[in-house]
């Protein structure tokens, strides 16, 4: 026997902490901001010979029909049925939490509840009588700090027991008050005429439902042959309650959860805490800004710094490989092992550590609970922009992958809103673009080379925000959704968590270099090789940039160059791993060398704002197809990344050979 | 005790919700967060400036939680000021 467990709870309450302790293996990625998780996540566990399967659910503050998220929270629990619905809650903020508590008993869920955050009400001054409040929910009631790992044992021990139905509290009838329970009583009345409702939903939720005017539960009742007697009751019922039942309800949940807290919860004075001193700088209304600056300059300049070592001797490495490998006797495999693998993926792999780095900079403001202070402290700019602070988090995100970052545009309010900053985000220099600024900036930039890189940064930035100002004046026009959105606790990033975070996404890109940038390499290789004996230009690599080359001739770039954004399609990096291998097969060993030999800055400047601009790679079309459920907006933004990146290079091209650096 | 919107609720003062004019949807959704009738209120951060127009989102504290939202919501939420 399995048994099903989800796991629920406001946004940033330590869900995922909680799924990744007791799943052994795994790894849900674990941020402090709202609306991190934005899909359900499986795993299983088995405690004590009892096997569980665990379902960590999108954290959201209510269980309605508004949100795409909080539907997919509440479906799964009417209609999935779980054995046990695990209610995280943060004890540091437990009035607010409970409120939702009541939510799930409404639905007749089988709720435990895991009262994290246990040290933080602690120092925030708050005892709470744990048993007293189990006894007056009728709810098991395990205190944790799932950060430490403590609780959790019994945690699990008590899901055993509910899924075994051996709970030993017992659950009192909530009850609403005289008029409320009037009012669900009636419709309920109706409701248990019907031969099917019943059965499959908990009554007196779908009264309640029904009473709040919920669309999804409206739409349940269609249908039935009581639909219009129903109707008629949930309007009588709510002439009786005199204003709107929802608002009358979430009073008197409210009421009922200070009842609670009244006799199980003592507040010390409260305590002037970290996040009160923090905040006090960070969403100050002048110093917020520059203070955000700062922060990300000095994330930007240690990626940059830090990794420099750990680049050269990566380099090192490969460069002393690719000459021992040319000693194999076999010339093919020699210059398949010395130019394809070394000199195109080992030359790629050299720029690994300023991308860990930078992980583990967005690791650190992510953690931290930076994040939502960034959006908070953006919003007003990203007003003028059409649009509101929540849309600045995938933006920031952006800076580390694409991916991820459009995902978790499902937080944002508003399709047009989410559609804006689904288009913009590739804009957004990612991880995989570094290496690209890196290599060409190091060559014709000397020691401008930072601010050559620090520079597509800012154009990426600058063109996502023109943009977005034009989509919103044109194609989607409207007034941004209203911006509201909690701030986190700050949490101190432990360097452990921190350094595991940043190593999960830096071996998701050795996967990456494992995988297709290998097999980039191999075809990249083979490609620009064959007809065996050819010159590069005569192969087929050579073909393909040189049959598109004209049309990159206003912007200077010859055939090698086209053939490597061609490839680098796949993946941004692959446009370093393509200049390597041209090169290797050429004979050329000094990229770096070679590039300056054969372009200008002028070209060198406009390769990396075309890098920057152009379709970012495969998997972020897929993600955009993904995300915005529409080919049309996807193909929409292959075309227009295409056309921003060529208007820009000619733009860079023009102005530079006018200001005679051509 | 008069009535205002709590964007007019200085910084570091405190008020209690009175009531919440707005759509449906955004009543719920602030009654999910928090903001409900009694509940009392900390303006924590204000980036209002005094022109007209989007002044500028603010930081207000409720129910243990920290909540920044915009403008145009906090001119909806009305309170009574309170004293400290």
């Amino acid at each position: 026997m399995v048994y099903t467990v989800a796991l629920i709870g406001n946004p940033n309450v330590g869900k995922s902490v909680i799924f990744n302790s007791i799943v052994p293996g795994a790894r849900q990625h674990v941020g402090n901001w709202p609306g991190k998780t934005v899909e359900k996540k499986e795993g299983k566990c088995v405690h004590k010979g009892t096997e569980l399967k665990i379902v960590d659910l999108p954290g959201t503050y209510s269980l309605t029909a508004r949100a795409v998220d909080e539907l997919v929270s509440r479906n799964y629990i009417v209609e999935e049925k779980p054995d046990v619905v695990v209610h995280i809650i943060d004890a540091s903020n437990i009035e607010r939490n409970l409120y939702f508590t009541f939510l799930l008993l409404e639905l007749e869920a089988n709720v435990v509840i895991a009262l994290n955050m246990f040290d933080v009400a602690k120092e925030k001054g708050y005892i709470i009588d744990v048993k007293q409040l189990s006894k007056q929910l009728g709810v098991p009631i395990v205190p944790t700090v799932a950060t430490a790992n403590e609780g959790l044992d019994k945690l699990k021990d008590e899901i055993v027991y509910a899924a075994q139905k051996m709970c030993h509290v017992t659950k009192p009838k909530i009850n609403y008050g005289q008029t409320i329970e009037d009012a669900i009583d009636s419709v309920v009345r109706i409701l248990k005429k019907d031969e099917k409702l019943p059965q499959k939903y908990p009554s007196r939720w779908l009264a309640i439902k029904l009473l709040e005017n919920d669309n999804d539960v409206l739409e349940k009742i269609k249908g039935s042959k009581y639909q219009s007697e129903l109707e008629g009751g949930i309007t009588k019922s709510t002439e009786a309650l005199g204003d709107e039942p929802e608002f009358v309800l979430a009073d008197k949940r409210y009421d009922l959860v200070s009842d609670i807290l009244a006799t199980s919860l003592v507040k010390e004075a409260k305590k002037w805490t970290i996040t009160d001193m923090l905040d006090k700088v960070f969403i100050h209304k002048f110093l917020g800004i520059p203070v955000f600056i700062a922060l990300f300059w000095a994330m930007f300049r240690f990626a940059y710094d830090a990794s420099a070592p750990f680049m050269e001797i990566i380099g090192l490495f490969f460069e002393s490989l690719a000459k021992a490998s040319a000693g194999i006797p076999n010339e093919v495999l020699a210059s398949f092992i010395g130019d394809g693998i070394f000199g195109g993926l080992g030359f790629i792999l050299t720029f690994i550590p300023p991308i860990f780095f930078l992980f583990l900079g967005i690791s650190v403001l992510e953690d931290s609970g930076y994040l939502a202070r960034a959006a908070f402290i953006m919003d007003r700019i990203m007003f003028k922009l059409g649009l509101h602070g929540r849309s600045f988090i995938p933006m920031l995100l952006g800076f580390g992958c694409n991916v991820p970052a459009m995902m978790a545009t499902r937080s944002i309010e508003g399709e047009k809103d989410r559609l804006i900053t689904l288009l913009v985000n590739p804009f957004i220099s990612c991880g995989a673009r570094l290496p690209v600024y890196i290599l060409i900036a190091g060559a014709f930039f000397g020691p401008m080379a930072t601010t050559a890189v620090w520079s597509m940064y800012f154009l990426g930035i600058i063109v996502a925000i023109l943009l977005a100002l034009l989509l919103r004046k044109t194609l989607l026009k409207g007034e941004p959704a209203p911006f509201i959105m909690e701030l986190p606790l700050y949490k101190a990033p432990t360097f452990r968590a921190s350094v595991i975070h940043m190593w999960e996404r830096g071996v998701q890109f050795l996967k990456k270099a494992g995988t297709y940038l290998l097999a980039g390499a191999i075809i990249l290789w083979f490609l620009s090789t064959f007809p065996w004996g050819a010159e590069v230009e005569l192969s087929y690599t050579g073909q393909i940039g040189q049959a598109l080359a004209p049309l990159f001739a206003p912007l200077g770039f010859d055939w090698r160059i086209v053939a490597s954004l061609v490839f680098a399609l796949l993946a941004k990096e692959i446009a370093v791993e393509a200049l390597g291998i041209i090169y290797a097969v050429e004979g050329e060993t000094a990229i770096a060398g070679a590039l300056v030999a054969s372009y200008n800055p002028v070209i060198g400047y406009a390769l990396m704002a075309f890098t920057l601009l152009y379709i970012p790679c495969v998997a972020t079309i897929g993600t955009m197809k993904k995300e915005s459920g529409s080919w049309k907006w996807t193909i929409f933004q292959v075309v227009l990344t295409l056309v921003v990146a060529y208007v820009v290079g000619l733009v860079i091209t023009g102005i530079g050979t006018a200001l005679g650096y051509a | 005790m008069m009535e205002i919107p709590l964007a007019m609720l200085p910084v570091g003062a405190k008020g209690k919700i009175t009531r919440i004019r707005g759509g449906r949807g955004l009543v719920r959704r602030l009654s999910d967060m928090g903001f409900t009738r009694d509940a009392e209120v900390t303006v924590v951060c204000s980036h209002s400036s005094p022109n007209p127009g989007h002044g500028g989102p603010l930081v207000v504290e409720v129910k243990d939680s920290r909540i920044a939202f915009g403008r145009g919501i906090a001119v909806k939420i009305m309170v009574q000021e309170v004293d400290n």
